[in-house]
């Protein structure tokens, strides 16, 4: 077994008093690349928001533990120094602040907290020009306010640049190749393979087996009415691909419903969120 | 005269007056009654309801008697200029010459001190002096002129490129000569500068007010500065607000302009405790330009009062405003434009955004930008806003690895650029600069969690 890198026991999380998760229980191993999938609205974004330190997500119940350190305990930015990184399912525009001058202010931000010593401007830039064509994205991107009137896939792509640049261990992307078309979606996941480390985890939040195909996974989880509902291989994700979210366990009634209506396909997912955590 | 009720003990200015510029006496008389009728503003008075002038009323100033001195300055007088150019030294509204470096002027251009240009320039203060101000609307004008003493005359001749930049700093309290400001008769000074910049047809310049008290001293400035553009002349103007925490300012900007001609004007208030400009643009000929752009960043107890009003008296001229505001603690800001277009002022292009962060609950921001319109071809807009820092966006930046002061900084420095991008480098980093001092200052008072 490798070397605990994330582990979450029985975390709970209300938003505005509703149960989102419900005890939610992880354990990522260092190297180790976990997909989550579930259905819209099963709460992955807020699992994802919950560690990195989002102030709107709190656990009412459960821990989390990030390379033996209670996670929760720790600020936003004592995560991010530690090694935590989120990519967002929505990247957040910030106009009048360079995406050259937020990637350098965050790398200082992360090394002066390590107790390292600033970059040198020169070299700073030429590795994220580096870092800039490896993307193959456009070099001046990195002179526009970040992600200010970015299209969606160039936003998923400054994510994963971010990535590269700040280097974290444990890296959570929330849906980065949502709204990618094929070619992007190549150049995004030979970024986060080469990402890859054997000290360095991933876990995807995804909704598709194509990024999978890129990424093998380890272990591939179904969020899905609060909790992990299946874990498994990465056969799982072909498996949800063909045949979609089975309901959670006791929660047979939805489909019924829906036969008793004429639905030809009784395994198709309902829309939002499915029953059993209501 | 009446006693403005601000001076203690008001020297004999008709005294003055018929003895060193009796030239000047008209002008005035002028004065004289236009401040008499009016008195000083009120609170009852709409363009005043917000301005807390009280607090001053209740005051006694002194106008500083000696000339000052530099010996013992404070620091901020050595702090450098920050572009190579004219530097002009005031201290207590007087031209200090010994911290001043004029350089050669162009063939016929004059720059000198008010003082100097009331003894050698009569003919051109005769002719300019008080024609773009109306003293009748405006009672802190009329004031001005009634102390009238020293100050800056910039005067171009048609075709006159000034390639340097002018900067003017004035200190208020400094003529006290302690390094606090404080004065040993424990009064508070006030000082009138009053500054006149005529450029003539094709002319052009770039000139910098800045009013700067870092002692502990109550203090005053009453300034006024008229401006006026002949055809196509082009003018960069920066007031810079530095005062301290018991500094005030009332200013008045007051310009015309020709046919062609361009103002780009940018207001930076970052310190002083009660702070009113009002800003005053005619244009009167056809093409005009005018470019107004403000940032203020207030805190504490602080109270800023803009007033803007453009006059747009003929066709085919522009003027866009761009206001923005950072307000913290229980600092109160007012933003007040009127953009007037007048039945002939056909094919105006009249633009108006006054845009306003709160990052205190006990912050408050008073913002009404205007349009009174009539003529039917136009292009006018006007909007305002008042918000917080987007939490999304600072958790972004937390994410990243930015702490949450450093966050705040970032966005609230992005929020105010805007305004200081159009000005043209060095200007421009050194405005950022300040900027960014500022926000480290105000970073540092605060106790957010
Ligand atoms: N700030 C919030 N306020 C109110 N409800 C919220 C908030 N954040 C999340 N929720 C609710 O919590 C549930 C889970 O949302 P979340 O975004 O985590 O889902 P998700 O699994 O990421 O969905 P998707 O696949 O659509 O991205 C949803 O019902 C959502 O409406
Ligand atoms: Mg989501």
């Amino acid at each position: 077994m490798a070397d605990e890198m994330l582990s979450i026991r029985d975390l709970e999380v209300r938003v505005d008093d509703k149960p989102i998760l419900q005890g939610v229980n992880l354990q990522v191993g260092a190297g180790e690349v976990h997909a989550i999938m579930g259905p819209n609205g099963s709460g992955k974004s807020t699992l994802a928001y919950l560690l990195a330190g989002h102030p709107g997500y709190q656990a009412s119940r459960g821990e989390v533990r990030y390379r033996g350190e209670d996670l929760l305990s720790m600020s936003v930015e004592q995560r991010a120094a530690a090694g935590v990184f989120l990519a967002f399912q929505y990247p957040v525009e910030i106009p009048g602040v360079s995406n050259i001058q937020f990637l350098k202010s965050a790398l200082n931000s992360l090394r002066k907290q390590r107790g390292e010593p600033e970059l040198d401007a020169i070299e700073f830039l030429d590795s994220v020009k580096a870092k800039v064509r490896q993307m193959q994205m456009e070099e001046a991107l990195l002179y526009r306010g970040v992600n200010e009137g970015f299209s969606g896939g160039e936003k998923k792509s400054n994510e994963v640049l971010q990535l590269l640049v700040l280097e974290p261990t444990l890296a959570i992307l929330d849906e980065t190749d949502s709204g990618l078309d094929i070619d992007a979606l190549k150049r995004v996941a030979a970024g986060i393979n080469a990402y890859r480390r054997a000290d360095r985890s991933l876990v995807l939040v995804t909704h598709y087996q194509r990024l999978l195909d890129y990424i093998e996974p380890d272990f591939v989880h179904v969020l899905q009415g609060g909790r992990i509902s299946r874990s498994g291989g990465p056969e799982l994700a072909r498996e949800l691909e063909r045949e979609g979210y089975v309901p959670a366990t006791g929660a047979q009634a939805p489909f019924e419903i829906r036969e008793t209506h004429g639905s030809a396909h009784p395994q198709g997912p309902p829309e939002g969120r499915e029953g059993g955590d209501e | 005269m009446s006693d403005p009720r601000l001076l203690s003990d008001p020297p004999d200015r008709q005294a003055l007056l018929s003895e060193l510029w009796p030239w000047l006496h008209d002008f005035y008389q002028q004065a004289q009654e236009a401040f008499q009728l009016q008195g000083l503003p009120s609170r009852r008075l709409e363009g005043w309801k917000y301005s807390r002038l009280d607090a001053l009323y209740e005051r006694r100033f002194v106008i500083p008697d000696d000339s000052p001195v530099l010996g013992d300055s404070p620091e901020s007088l050595q702090e450098n200029f920050p572009l190579a150019g004219h530097q002009l030294v005031f201290a207590g509204g007087r031209w200090l010459p010994e911290a001043s470096r004029i350089g050669p002027l162009p063939e016929g251009a004059r720059l000198c001190s008010m003082a100097q240009a009331l003894s050698s320039e009569r003919e051109l203060l005769r002719y300019y002096l008080g024609q773009v101000v109306s003293l009748q609307e405006h009672p802190f004008a009329a004031l001005n002129t009634l102390w009238l003493e020293d100050g800056l005359l910039l005067y171009l001749p048609s075709g006159c490129r000034l390639e340097q930049p002018i900067h003017c700093r004035f200190f208020n309290t400094l003529a006290s000569n302690t390094p606090t400001g404080l004065r040993a008769d424990g009064l508070a000074q006030v000082c009138f500068p009053r500054l006149l910049l005529v450029l003539e047809a094709d002319a052009e310049a770039t000139l910098i007010e800045e009013y700067l008290d870092n002692g502990e001293a109550e203090s005053l400035t009453v300034g006024l500065t008229e401006i006026r553009l002949a055809e196509q002349a082009q003018l960069l103007h920066c007031q810079l607000q530095r005062g301290g925490q018991r500094s005030s300012h009332i200013a008045g900007l007051h310009v015309e302009q020709a046919a062609g001609s361009r103002l780009q004007q940018f207001s930076l208030t970052l310190g002083g405790a009660m702070l009113r400009n009002d800003l005053q643009v005619q244009l009167l000929g056809e093409g005009a330009e005018t470019l107004l752009n403000g940032l203020y960043l207030l805190d504490g107890r602080q109270h800023l009062d803009n007033h803007l009003r453009i006059d747009h008296r003929v066709a085919d001229c522009r003027s866009a405003v761009l206001y923005k505001g950072v307000l913290d603690d229980r600092a109160h800001g007012v933003f007040n434009g009127l953009a007037v277009v007048h039945p002939d002022a056909q094919r105006s292009d009249a633009r108006q955004v006054n845009k306003n962060l709160l990052l205190s609950q006990g912050a408050e921001m008073d913002t009404k930008p205007e349009l009174q319109i009539e003529a039917d071809d136009v292009k006018c807009s006007h909007g305002a806003t008042v918000g917080h820092l987007d939490s999304q966006a600072l958790f972004y930046l937390q994410s990243r690895g930015l702490d949450a002061d450093s966050a705040r900084r970032l966005l609230t420095f992005a929020f105010g650029y805007e305004t200081l991008q159009p000005l043209p480098d060095p200007l421009k980093g050194w405005c950022a600069m300040l900027l960014e001092q500022a926000l480290q200052a105000q970073g540092a008072t605060d106790d957010h969690a």
